[in-house]
Parts: C-alpha cells; sequence; structure tokens
C-alpha cells in the first residue's frame, strides 16, 4: 500500500512517460466540451475583457502581475526521454476599491490551458478574495485564498520567486490542485481569516489565523459537512530581520480518503547574513480514519519530513544553491522514506527574468523504488 | 596615432564625466517627499524602511500608502536606506505581490518632474528626491525628527 502511495505521489509530482502517451493519445482524439469546460472558458472570456477594461483604470488601483516558466527535464527512468513543459501563467490582478477594501484575483493555466482538467491540464482560479484592511495589524480576509502554511504555500509555485524549480518535497504533490487527498495540508482554503502584523520595538509579529471548507468529498471549494478546517501561522523576527521563525498548524475533517481526520504542524526558519540565505522546514502530518459515527477505527498514519536550503548571491545575479530534503510517508513503517539532494544556479538576467539549472538526486529505502537523477532547466519570468 | 589619442582623450573624459555624475548623484542630500494634504511631518527611519519593503502599507491616519522612487536616485537610496541592491528589493516585492499581499510596490518615476507630478497627485504617495529638486508642491518629511541639512540626518 505504501509503496503504491509512494509510487501515486511520484507519478504525480514528476509527469510519467505513460501519462504523457496517455495525454498525447488523448490529444489525438476529438474533444467534446464538457459543461465544467464551457464554464471554464466563459469564465476566462469574462476575465480577459474585465482585464482590457480595467486596464484604462490602472492609475485608479487596478494592478495587474504574472509569471510564467518553460521547463526542460530529463530524468533517468527508463523510457529515458526529456520534455518541455510550461508548468504555470498566472495572471494576478489587485484592484483597491479604496484605502480599506482590496479585492485579489490569480488565474493559472497549468501545462495548457485548453485541456480537460483530469489530464493534468488545466485552468484555475488560484485565489480570489476581498481583503479588508483596518490597519496592517488587522486585516480580514473572505474568499478563496493559498492556506498560509510554511514558507511555501502562499508563495505556492511562483518560480520567479522560489528559489529550485520545484517546491520542497514536504509539500507533496502540491503542484497538482485537482488532488487535495495526497496532500500534507489544503493547498486552498475557502472561508474567513484574520491577519496582521504587530511591531513592539524592532521585533516583528504576524498571525494569520483562519476557517476554511477544508478538504471536503467535493474538493475545497464545496464541502458541505459541518466539519470545516482551521489554520493559523505566525511568524516572529527579532530585530534586524537577519532571523524569522514560523510556526504553521492545519486541521480538518471528511476529507477525500473518506471520513479521516487530518492534521498538520510545521516549524520553519529563514537566516539572511548578507549574501548567504539559509531556511529550513519540518512538518508533521497525521491522518486517521474515523468511521460513520465519527470515531476512529484504528488506522492511523503518522508522516513527517524536513529540508534545508543554503544559498549565496554572487555578483549580486548568481545564486548557487543546495538543498536537502528527507520526507517519510508513515513513520510506523521502516524503509519508505525518500531523500532529495537538490544543487543548483539561479541567474538573474534581469530581476524578472531567471535562468535556472538544476539536479536532483533522488534516493529511495523502498527496495522496490529506483534511485534516479533528473535535470532541469527552466526559464522564470515576472510581469 | 593621433586618432588613437584622440580616442583615448575621448574614452579617459568619459570615465571622468561617468564617474563625476555618479559621484554626484549617490552624493546628493535625498529627502523625504509626501503629499502636501498628508499629515505627517516626521517618518521614523525604521517605518520608512519598512515602507519601502512592503510591511508597512497605511499612514498612522488609515491612509493607503503609495510608494515611489525616482529612478536615478535608486541605487543610492536604498544603499543608504536598507543596504541593499535594487535587485534585492524587486525580488522582495516580487515575492509579496505572488504572495497575494496588498501591499502596493513602489511606482517607478523617471526624474524630478515626474515625483513632483505624481506626489501632488496622489494624496497617499511618498517618495525620495534629491533636496535640490523640492519645490512647494509638495511636503518634506523629517526623518527620526532630523531634517535633511540637520547633522545626522539618516539619508546623508
Amino acid at each position: 500500500m505504501v509503496n503504491g502511495l509512494v509510487l501515486s505521489w511520484h507519478r504525480q509530482i514528476y509527469k510519467t512517460q505513460d501519462s504523457r502517451q496517455q495525454e498525447e493519445s488523448m490529444a489525438g482524439r476529438k474533444r467534446i466540451l464538457s459543461p465544467g469546460s464551457v464554464i471554464k472558458k466563459l469564465n476566462l472570456s469574462i476575465f480577459i475583457i474585465l482585464l482590457i477594461f480595467s486596464s484604462a483604470r490602472s492609475q485608479n488601483g487596478f494592478r495587474v502581475y504574472g509569471f510564467f516558466d518553460l521547463e526542460m527535464k530529463y530524468m533517468d527512468l527508463a523510457p529515458k526521454n526529456w520534455t518541455f513543459d510550461q508548468n504555470h501563467l498566472n495572471v494576478i490582478s489587485i484592484y483597491s476599491l479604496d484605502d480599506h477594501f482590496t479585492f485579489i484575483n490569480e488565474m493559472e493555466w497549468q501545462h495548457d490551458s485548453d485541456h480537460s482538467a483530469d489530464m493534468g491540464r488545466s485552468l484555475e482560479w488560484e485565489r480570489a478574495f476581498v481583503e479588508y484592511k483596518y490597519s496592517d495589524a488587522l486585516r480580514i480576509i473572505a474568499g478563496k485564498f493559498l492556506s498560509p502554511f510554511g514558507l511555501y504555500n502562499e508563495r505556492h509555485s511562483a518560480t520567479p520567486s522560489i528559489i529550485s524549480t520545484f517546491l520542497p518535497i514536504i509539500y507533496r504533490d502540491h503542484e497538482h490542485w485537482h488532488s487535495n487527498a495526497g496532500k500534507t495540508f489544503s493547498k486552498y482554503s475557502t472561508g474567513v481569516g484574520v491577519l496582521g502584523s504587530i511591531y513592539s520595538g524592532s521585533w516583528e509579529g504576524k498571525y494569520h489565523l483562519y476557517l476554511s471548507n477544508g478538504r471536503g468529498p467535493q474538493q475545497d471549494q464545496s464541502d458541505n459537512n459541518v466539519d470545516k478546517g482551521m489554520g493559523t501561522r505566525l511568524t516572529l523576527a527579532p530585530p534586524g530581520a537577519f532571523l524569522k521563525l514560523g510556526f504553521s498548524a492545519y486541521r480538518d475533517r471528511n476529507g477525500n480518503d473518506g471520513n479521516s481526520r487530518q492534521r498538520a504542524i510545521g516549524f520553519d526558519i529563514e537566516l539572511d547574513l548578507d549574501d548567504l540565505h539559509m531556511e529550513g522546514e519540518a512538518i508533521r502530518n497525521h491522518f486517521e480514519e474515523l468511521d460513520i459515527n465519527g470515531i476512529p477505527d484504528g488506522v492511523f498514519t503518522s508522516g513527517g519530513g524536513y529540508y534545508i536550503l543554503g544559498n549565496y548571491v554572487l555578483f549580486d545575479s548568481i545564486k548557487p544553491f543546495a538543498r536537502y530534503e528527507y520526507y517519510d510517508e508513515n513513520r510506523k513503517m521502516n524503509n519508505d522514506a525518500i531523500s532529495i539532494y537538490t544543487c543548483g544556479i539561479n541567474i538573474s538576467v534581469t530581476p524578472k527574468v531567471i535562468l535556472k539549472g538544476e539536479t536532483h538526486f533522488h534516493r529511495f529505502q523502498m527496495d522496490s523504488m529506483r534511485d534516479f537523477e533528473m535535470y532541469v532547466s527552466s526559464l522564470a519570468v515576472a510581469f | 596615432m593621433t586618432r588613437l589619442n584622440f580616442r583615448i582623450e575621448l574614452i579617459a573624459m568619459a570615465v571622468v564625466a561617468l564617474t563625476v555624475f555618479s559621484y554626484q548623484s549617490s552624493s546628493a542630500q535625498i529627502a523625504i517627499v509626501v503629499n502636501k494634504a498628508n499629515s505627517l511631518d516626521n517618518v521614523s527611519l525604521e517605518s520608512l524602511k519598512k515602507i519601502y519593503i512592503g510591511k508597512i502599507t497605511v499612514f498612522p491616519g488609515g491612509e493607503q500608502i503609495v510608494p515611489a522612487e525616482c529612478a536615478n536616485l535608486r541605487s543610492s537610496f536604498y544603499q543608504r536606506l536598507l543596504d541593499w541592491t535594487p535587485r534585492r528589493v524587486k525580488e522582495q516585492w516580487l515575492r509579496i505581490v505572488f504572495s497575494g499581499g496588498s501591499a502596493i510596490p513602489p511606482v517607478s518615476l523617471k526624474n524630478a518632474d515626474d515625483v513632483r507630478n505624481f506626489v501632488s497627485r496622489t494624496s497617499g504617495a511618498i517618495c525620495f528626491l534629491k533636496l535640490s529638486d523640492i519645490d512647494g508642491t509638495m511636503k518634506v518629511l523629517a526623518v527620526d525628527a532630523l531634517n535633511p541639512l540637520d547633522k545626522g540626518y539618516p539619508l546623508k
């Protein structure tokens, strides 16, 4: 079972040759538009029209940003092959209604905008929420937002602002929005949150508390049961801003894997000493099956992992980096952990155009899993 | 030979001109300016740092801060304020924007005329400018209760 889980996770993070062939054969078939895809295309059209009309108001509080990337990837796994993939094209629009209300929206084309979601290609609303800002110490958000968990969930897959092309393994199959069950926590939250920054002298503290639908049987957007998701993220930075400590927690119930209870906690640290940047995170997650009465039936899985990353800035634009990651899917099982060693370099051609090159060495404890290497070059552009 | 000498002289003059120009912009007295209607008279250095890295987004009165930067002073300003390069400041803002932050990244303005126009028209604006370029259309803020000509002014 664990082997299956690892394989499933593995397939989801790194698209295998099989899935690519399947996609290619699907592409050859006559395409039939489902009602869902028609609605998505309609949404896209409305969004583009809004963008066009709103651009004239850019001086009045409407701002548009975005990023895209292109990867070239080679995996040392049979059948050996290399591929291009355009993982993201994200458009973020922010509309300041007045000094207090702001609307934030983000749409993502993943891999390709013109295919069905079940092939891993999709058009997805990443975020759509309104923020009421009473002050920097008190902000309230309502809508769909990225769950504030760890260093990266809110930065999600914005490749111009993350150091490696891929998120750390402890975020698991985070890249794939359509599978919530395999995540350590819910990538998205639909609900409300309260957040802010508090300063005391030169100390800085941030808090974020949220209540959401959590992961439900119908995806996070339409969880009609009474068990909601909730979480928090707290950060503390002492004077000098060279060190930042963070704590995250998340729990929900009745996820995609039937009636279950899931919770996760994480700790993170960032250290900046001139041109040296270090960061690390550790996460523990628990999954517990419940019977129809909501009582634990004894099936309990506990996993966890961590990573450390360091990078150094040379000539203001070249960033060599190295990362070590470890993740154990089920701590009760022996020999099912994975370690990944990554080394790479980011070159900022301009502050908004970044070339990335990296090598990942995947090492499995499980004998049935073959170790492999992956080589990735990518271009990340912010606009 | 004469032509070669001429070229060398030309290059030398260009180098001297560039050095003088960069010295002038790096040694220029920098003042912090806001819209005249802004009730603020003083800003602490710590708050100013936070404004330019997106950690403070509203003025004490509740008005949204709209930071701006004057392109030809950008390097020396960020060096003096944060000891950061403009590239690092840009990276900071990319993270904020892509993480769903609602802070407004600094509006880039080409020259002093653009700064004057922008600050006088935008009620929440804050920008930096050479002291010699300031006129009566905007208000100069003290930094840590020190005016730009005072001894110990932090942005000297």
